[in-house]
């Protein structure tokens, strides 16, 4: 938009500036015009100028041929034989003859005489006797002709004969033919035959075309027609002048004209002495130019008034184009204004405008924006009104200053966070003070109440946090990205032997003994990665040399981008103590082991050498067994005859005492196997169980009637072959404690007592005596004699020993002769 | 060819004469050959050894085995008769003292036929022997001749 860059365009000049556009305008049309024609004047000028001279030229050259031809046919005739013959005798009538002819045979010739040397006329065409035997010497021609007799040309004269006008006389002297002169033959010419001759000359009409003879006489003009008296060219003296300064025109100022200019152009004509004078008036240059003037003059005045057309068209356009642009900018700082009035009234920070008064002696409030008013509580009636009125705060706060400054020195400040108070509130504030090209003062202010309030917790925790770390007991330490130690709290100090000012600022490689250094570095470098130790160790080497083992977390601090790594912090836990305590139990734990492995291995040799010990019980101890018994009976069937009874009764003893064994061998087999099996625990369906054990005892004493009762559904945890075990044995025992009951009884059952599961197995046989009880479930423990009823003493033991092995108890009750019950659980 | 031997492998001599005269009284004649250890046994059943040169084709009917044997235990036996092909289909009742489990166990998984443990009372021995050569002598059809190549 140049227009607008350049307000004071071309076009927009005041009036005046226009009018004097215009006039310049003029003046340098005029000038050009001005110029333009006097140049053509001046070229017309020269031109018709010449065009005077070359006509007075040609009209002398004409003028001069016209009279030698007639000088020359005069000549030819002058030398006809017959005419000097005639001329010799002076014989009129024949000489009249040739002069008829001459004057017949040529136009130009109309009066012709013949004189005779002295100058008498003898013979004359047309005749005039009246001036036959005159004497013409008078006659300057005659004088000059008898001068050198010579053909001659004479000046202008008035004729005595006939219309008596002008005239010129062309004479040709007559000689004999000894070369005597012996008359003159003379032509009187008529200026008007001259003046006919050059009127055929068309030649410019404005012009006047006079000639005159040597002594500027006039024989003929264009202008001056006179035919009666002879007068005296008036400019005919300036041919002198001219011809000295080598000029053919020259000006004069014509009288006759009302002193107009005339320009004169002549040609002499040398052999006569006649000169051609060409009179040009200076106006018919002007009039022929006339024309061309008006031609001129129009094309500059169309040319003017199209400049002021166009000046006039283009102010208009300007103007338009002005208004258009004036009105756009009305209407863009409407919009501004607009849109800055939106930005005041919206805009978070708080804006005031005051106005000074008083040469800044106080300041009334003009504006306020909303934000303001929020901030400062003042909603309404505020404008006009002092600010130390509206704000009795603002001297106290110093701002009053501020703005007295600000408005004498022109230069912005900022007025840093202050407290403002007054009766109504109190807030802290900030504000930036600036001047408006009006003069106006503006104040741009942020309740920062809330930030100060912010930055007093934040400090306050950071206060926390210092003390946190620095009177931790952890050693807590912080490094940035480049690895360079930003944080080192006492607890660190303690642990590495180094002053918080010694690490700081240095890389934290020197924390780490010189052989891991690398590792170690390793370790720090993930952090910068923004990986986090969960629990990882990392020695830290003391200054006095010693190396610390310390367990490490660590937690990564980022940029508020959430992306940028600006710090790692890392807490510690000295385990050196720890560790060196599990190592040492990490020691025992080895011996100990070693030694379990050496008992385990023994136990195991014990458990193999059991083993074979009772496999040499089962298999090596009945061998001879069942020798004695074999042999004891073949002797009695192939020698029975040969013993008396009692060496019978000896042998019965024998075999009875090897089942006795082989009974012995065999609970003994079972023990064994209790101490030797591995418990492998299962569901049991005790009831299921007993109740098969019932019928095998049934089975193996048929003609024994007992009363049974099996409690159903007890299930149990417990190894099946072991329990099996302890259930035969139960059961046979209360089986055989029955065989003397008149109704023997056997229950099986469970009862809940204390929490747990009680079993028992109760008869109602011979019983027990309790005083013994304790002695009931050693191993060989009998409480009734092998007479009375048969068994081993085993059983039992071995019914304690698998009831233990399941981590059961197991105990009787009883009275001698009201049987007994067994009681065992199983947890 | 009629007639039927029993091989008892038995290391004590108490027992073989036991067994044996189990089989008299129960009015068991068949012949009794009595191998005094495994390789006795193996030396007898694939010619061998003592046995050098004898026809092997004459298979006993039934082999009464003792486990626990001088030189091969009677384990060690029972698989190299399983392992032979002319023994393999050959009837072998485990006779022992043996209550083992495990003896039990590895015998029926080595592949005996019957597994019979000596009871202490000779009346029960002469019993089970009794029994035994009834079953095995009479009850049983010992596998076809030839069908053990």
């Amino acid at each position: 938009m140049a227009e607008k860059d350049n307000p004071t365009h071309f076009w927009l000049l005041e009036r005046r500036y226009i009018l004097l556009m215009i006039a310049l305008a003029f003046v340098i049309l005029s000038a050009v015009t001005s110029f333009l024609c006097y140049r053509h004047h001046t070229i017309n000028t020269e031109k018709a100028l010449k065009e005077d001279r070359s006509d007075a030229n040609l009209l002398s050259l004409v003028l001069d041929e016209h009279l030698k031809k007639i000088v020359s046919i005069m000549e030819a005739y002058s030398n006809r034989p017959l005419l000097l013959q005639d001329v010799r005798d002076k014989n009129a009538k024949k000489a009249m003859v040739h002069l008829i002819d001459l004057a017949k045979t040529n136009s130009d010739i109309d009066s012709v005489i013949i004189t005779d040397r002295q100058g008498t006329i003898w013979c004359t065409y047309p005749e005039r006797p009246e001036v036959l035997g005159k004497n013409f010497a008078y006659r300057d021609w005659y004088k000059d002709i008898s001068k050198e007799w010579k053909p001659n040309i004479s000046d202008v004269y008035l004729r005595i004969v006939a219309e008596k006008d002008l005239a010129i006389s062309i004479g040709v002297p007559i000689f004999s033919k000894t070369g005597e002169a012996i008359g003159i033959l003379q032509n009187t010419n008529r200026t008007v035959t001259l003046g006919n001759l050059i009127k055929k000359a068309s030649l410019d009409p404005a012009n006047i075309i006079t000639v005159t003879d040597r002594k500027g006489q006039i024989i003929y003009s264009s202008e001056h027609v006179n035919k009666k008296e002879i007068k005296t060219y008036p400019f005919h003296p300036g041919v002198k002048k001219a011809m000295a300064a080598k000029k053919n025109t020259f000006t004069v100022d014509a009288p006759d004209l009302a002193g107009r200019t005339r320009y004169i152009s002549f040609a002499p004509m040398a052999n006569i002495g006649w000169t051609v004078f060409v009179e040009r008036d200076k106006r018919s240059i002007f009039l022929s130019e006339s024309a061309y003037y008006i031609q001129v003059t129009a094309i500059a005045f169309l040319l003017f008034l199209a400049i002021i057309l166009f000046l006039a068209y283009s102010r208009k356009q300007m103007t338009a184009q002005q208004l258009q642009e004036q009105l756009r900018a009305e209407k863009e700082l409407q919009t501004s204004e607009t849109r800055f009035r939106e930005l005041f009234d919206n805009m978070s920070s708080g804006v005031a405008v005051y106005r000074a008064t008083d040469g800044g002696a106080d300041f009334i409030i003009s504006d306020l924006n909303e934000a303001g008013q929020k901030i400062t509580r003042v909603y309404t009636n505020f404008i006009g009104r002092s600010v130390c009125d509206v704000f009795p705060g603002v001297k106290q706060l110093g701002l009053f200053d501020v703005f007295q400054r600000v408005w004498k020195t022109e230069k912005a400040e900022d007025y840093p966070s202050s407290q403002y108070a007054d009766d109504r509130l109190t807030f802290w504030v900030e504000n930036h003070v600036y001047k408006l090209p009006s003069g106006e003062i503006v104040a741009v202010f942020d309740d920062i109440t809330e930030r100060k309030r912010t930055e007093d917790t934040l400090r306050e925790t950071n206060d926390y946090l210092d003390k946190l770390i620095g009177y931790a007991n952890a050693p807590i330490i912080v490094w940035n990205p480049q690895f360079i130690i930003t944080r080192f709290n006492h607890a660190f100090e303690e642990l590495a032997g180094w002053k918080a000012e010694g690490v700081l600022g240095r890389g934290i490689g020197l924390l780490f003994p010189e052989e891991r250094r690398e590792e170690c570095l390793g370790h720090i470098r993930q952090t910068t990665g923004g990986e986090q130790w969960e629990v990882i160790e990392i020695p830290i080497l003391n200054r006095d040399g010693s190396v610390r083992t310390v367990l490490w977390n660590s937690a990564t601090i980022y940029s508020p981008d959430g992306r940028t790594v600006i710090a790692t912090i890392a807490q510690g836990q000295d385990i050196t103590d720890r560790k060196k305590t599990e190592e040492e139990i990490k020691k025992l734990n080895t011996e100990l082991e070693q030694r379990v492995r050496e008992r385990t291995a023994q136990l195991e040799a014990s458990t193999r050498e059991l083993e074979s010990v009772s496999y040499s019980i089962s298999h090596d101890l009945r061998a001879p067994l069942r020798s004695v018994d074999g042999f004891s009976l073949a002797l009695l069937e192939e020698y029975g005859d040969r013993l008396d009874d009692t060496g019978k009764g000896y042998l019965g003893r024998v075999r009875k005492a090897t089942q006795k064994m082989g009974f012995l061998i065999d609970d003994m087999l079972k023990l064994l196997k209790v101490i030797r099996s591995e418990i492998k625990l299962e569901p049991i369906d005790l009831s299921s169980m007993v109740r098969g054990i019932a019928e095998t005892c049934r089975k193996n004493s048929p003609e024994k009637i007992v009363d049974a009762t099996i409690q159903e559904g007890i299930m149990v945890q417990g190894d099946p072959s072991l329990l099996k075990m302890v259930m035969e044995e139960l059961l046979d025992n209360a089986w055989k404690f029955t065989d003397n009951i008149v109704h023997p009884r056997i229950e099986f059952g469970a009862v809940a007592k204390d929490g747990e599961t009680v079993c028992f197995v109760r008869d109602n046989g011979v019983g027990l005596d309790m005083a013994y009880a304790d002695k009931l479930f050693g191993a060989f423990q009998r409480l009734h004699t092998s007479n009375e009823f048969p068994g081993t003493g085993i059983g039992l033991a071995m019914v304690k020993r698998v009831i233990a092995r399941h981590g059961g108890r197991v105990w009787a009750e009883g009275e001698i002769g009201k049987g007994a019950v067994f009681y065992f659980t199983l947890p | 060819m009629d007639e039927k031997i029993i091989l008892l492998v038995e290391d004590n001599p108490d027992d073989v004469e036991l067994t044996i005269r189990a089989f008299r009284k129960n009015n068991i004649g068949n012949k009794v050959v009595v191998a005094k250890d495994g390789v006795e046994a193996l030396d007898y059943l694939f010619g061998t050894g003592v046995h050098a040169g004898r026809n092997v084709k004459e298979l006993p009917v039934v082999i009464l085995l003792d486990l626990k044997l001088p030189k091969i235990d009677g384990l060690e036996v029972l698989k190299s008769i399983r392992q032979n092909e002319l023994t393999r289909l050959l009837p072998v009742v485990i006779l022992t003292s043996s209550a083992e489990e495990k003896d039990k166990t590895n015998g029926y998984k080595l592949g005996c036929n019957s597994y019979v443990r000596k009871p202490v009372s000779f009346d029960q021995f002469a019993e089970a022997i009794k029994h035994l050569g009834l079953y095995w002598l009479i009850w049983n059809e010992p596998p076809p001749a030839g069908s053990n190549s």
